[in-house]
């Protein structure tokens, strides 16, 4: 198990205490996209990208 | 996972002309060895590295090395001012090659700033160009400069992780915030900040949604009074986080002063006390003096000496010879008073017997002969005269001098240069003094002294705005639960946003602290695991972690081992090391410069056995002080898969050999 899985698995932990969890796979599409562009400077984009993964549950009738 | 294949420096730093290195990157065979001797070009390679990665070179006390630095002296002297370095690597399957060069404008003659050269960063992936913006992205997805002290590091260095056992350390939080970014929390840490920053956004979208909802009124009137309390506060953070910032980097500034100034008193004690060192010289050098004098003023003992000597024999004799004859005369006489008093008496004192007359006749001849045998004599009085004699020699015959004149004057000499070398470092010490004014270095101490206390103050005003912030942010999630729960906020699409993120900035954020403590956890295990292998003490039991990642040696009862060597510091820092190196992501090869200085044999050779079975490359940058001979390497020459040497050309220039 690398730091990735064990965030990873802090992530599903904490969502799992959530009374309104949201599907592991959008944090886990975020957590990934987050790792990706971690050291990238332009914020608002990865920001953006964090919307159109909401977007893409929300409004996909997912949750 | 990234496998470094060559290095090539051109005029960089001591390598004059083109220098080619080899990485081994086989599995088996992943060692590379560079020998070189001190102030030879080690470091230099290591900074190539670097310099072709993030455009930077590190000197002493990790202080940056300007650019114009950089490109070989002698080279440009010959007019050859380019400086370039090139590596080639793999990296998930592709085929990168990188080159960093810098050239000197055309207009100038002799490069003296780092305006003077031109930087040009080119990087081919698979053959094909990357766009110049995306290159610090390709480079930081695979050895981010953020974590590069993980795998281009300084022996030297490696101290500075003790640092992480003291709680508030600046060094230590520096070191923590890059252990973090190795281990991957910055991810989660952004996760939540971003989350955050969206969900103020889809609260601000779903109060405009819901205003139209008289029920809904009151609740979004209280979150909007909430949020802007938030947003003050924010932003009184921001200032407050850069006033934080500016002060403390004054006091450093002040700090740094007064450590020099702190030099300079040292150094003008050090005058002063040299002063007085000085003033003992001069006086021991006065006795020392006098007594050669009076040396030399008896020296002509040493002449007469001979003669004396003659006399002094001559004399001896004599008095000898007249001692004899004075026994004799005192042995006479006694025997005249012993046969006079037998004459004198007629009859035996003890037995009343009359007293033979045959024997009275013979005592009366014997006393008559000796009588007139005792001559009158001056015996007593020559030797009176000669013993006065001889006692008068005898003062003249001392030890000679001659050996005492020489530790004279050789003491002498000591001394002096004993001063020469005290007034040449008072005059070093007085300069460096020269200048200086005190008035100015009190200020500096209470300019100092207020912003401590500013430093302070602004901390505890974070911290205030922290925990209202942490309020009102619990306070906003409740009304977003009480929105939420409303049935107009069904019909309206951003409550869903607004429950979203308000989930996401929860998960994230609790993940932070549940990764850390795992983190800690596994770093812990790992560390210790690889400290039982390097440590040849083996009383200790393993190492136990702090927040900060710290980590304490145990002894056999558990117990905090308090006073660590610089060598156990070493292998902690590489157990450290190691241990983020199996928990956190691949920084892929390790380029260690001088990383057994502080080593003794075993713990070396620990080291060579253990690491090369966990890095997926190393090189190893050392001296012949670190690894003296071929048997040496015996256990690991089977990993080797490259070696070479530096060799001294010149003062600035230097020549890399395969071996």
């Amino acid at each position: 198990m690398d730091s990735n899985d064990m965030a990873l698995e802090a992530l599903r932990t904490s969502n799992g205490l959530e009374r309104d969890h949201v599907p592991f796979e959008a944090i886990e599409q975020t957590y990934r996209l987050l790792v990706n562009r971690v050291y990238e400077r332009d914020e608002s984009s990865t920001m953006r990208m964090m919307e159109e993964i909401a977007k893409k549950y929300l409004e996909g009738g997912r949750i | 996972m990234m496998v470094l294949q060559v290095v090539e420096m051109v005029n960089f730093m001591p390598f004059k002309g083109c220098h080619k290195l080899e990485i081994a990157a086989s599995e088996m065979q992943n060692v590379t060895l560079v020998f070189g001797d001190n102030m030879r070009g080690k470091t230099s390679i290591l900074n190539a590295v670097r310099w072709v990665f993030y455009g930077v070179a590190m000197g002493r006390h990790s202080k940056p090395i300007p650019l114009w630095q950089l490109p070989n002296k002698e080279a440009g002297l010959e007019g050859d001012w380019r400086m370039e370095v090139r590596v080639k690597f793999i990296a998930d399957g592709a085929t990168y090659d990188l080159r960093r060069q810098a050239l000197k404008k055309a207009h100038i003659a002799c490069p003296e700033r780092d305006e003077d050269y031109d930087v040009h960063v080119n990087m081919m992936k698979d053959g094909m160009p990357v766009a110049a913006h995306h290159i610090p992205t390709e480079i930081n997805r695979y050895i981010p400069e953020q974590v590069s002290r993980f795998f281009l590091f300084d022996g030297e260095l490696l101290q500075e992780y003790e640092s992480l056992l003291v709680e508030g350390d600046e060094q230590g939080r520096q070191i923590k915030e890059s252990i973090e970014k190795v281990l991957g929390v910055p991810a989660l840490i952004n996760g939540r900040d971003y989350a955050g920053v969206l969900l103020k956004k889809m609260q601000k979208v779903q109060n405009q949604d819901m205003k139209q909802f008289a029920a809904a009124a009151s609740l979004i009137d209280s979150r909007k009074v909430k949020q802007e309390r938030i947003d003050i506060i924010e932003k009184d953070l921001v200032q407050l986080k850069a006033r934080s910032l500016r002060t403390r980097q004054q006091r450093e500034e002040l700090d740094d002063c007064l450590e020099k100034v702190e030099a300079i008193y040292s150094a003008k004690a050090n005058a002063d006390a040299l002063e007085k060192e000085l003033k003992r010289c001069s006086e021991e050098h006065d006795v020392v003096a006098e007594k050669k004098r009076s040396l030399v003023s008896s020296s002509w003992k040493v002449l007469a000496s001979r003669v004396v000597l003659q006399r002094l024999n001559d004399l001896q004799g004599q008095e000898k010879e007249i001692a004899v004859r004075i026994d004799k005369r005192q042995a006479v006489k006694l025997e005249i008073e012993q046969l006079k008093r037998i004459l004198s008496y007629s009859e035996c004192p003890t037995c009343r017997q009359p007293v033979d007359g045959a024997y009275r006749n013979s005592a009366g001849e014997r006393l008559g002969f000796l009588e007139g045998g005792v001559p009158d004599s001056q015996d007593e009085e020559e030797i009176n005269e000669i013993r006065s004699e001889i006692r008068n020699l005898n003062r003249l015959i001392s030890k000679s001098p001659i050996d005492e004149l020489r530790k004279c004057t050789s003491d002498i000499q000591g001394l002096d240069l004993r001063s020469i070398r005290i007034e040449g470092e008072i005059e070093r010490l007085r300069q460096e003094v020269k200048g200086y004014d005190t008035a100015e270095i009190m200020r500096w101490r209470a300019n100092r002294d207020v912003l401590i206390k500013e430093e302070a103050r602004i901390e505890e005003a974070i911290s205030n705005s922290d925990a209202d912030r942490a309020k009102l942010l619990k306070d906003l999630r409740q009304i977003d639960v009480s929105i939420n729960a409303l049935p107009q906020a069904n019909d309206v699409k951003s409550s869903k946003y607004v429950q979203y993120f308000s989930v996401l900035e929860r998960v994230f954020s609790d993940s932070v602290e549940r990764l850390r403590e795992n983190l800690r956890t596994r770093v812990e295990s790992a560390a210790s695991e690889a400290f039982k292998k390097l440590t040849t003490q083996k009383m200790y039991s393993g190492l136990k972690i702090n927040n900060n990642y710290g980590l304490a040696i145990l002894d056999e009862k558990m117990s905090v081992v308090g006073i660590r060597s610089a060598g156990a510091e070493q292998i902690v820092a590489l157990s450290l090391i190691d241990g983020l190196g199996r928990t956190g992501r691949s920084a892929g090869p390790i380029v260690m410069d001088t990383p057994f200085g502080r080593l003794d044999t075993k713990h070396r050779d620990n080291i060579l056995a253990y690491l090369p079975t966990t890095a997926r490359q190393l090189v190893l940058l050392v001296h012949d002080g670190e690894i003296k001979s071929r048997a040496d390497l015996a256990q690991i020459s089977h990993r080797i898969g490259a070696e070479y040497t530096i060799h001294h050309i010149g003062p600035r220039h230097s020549e890399i050999r395969e071996a």
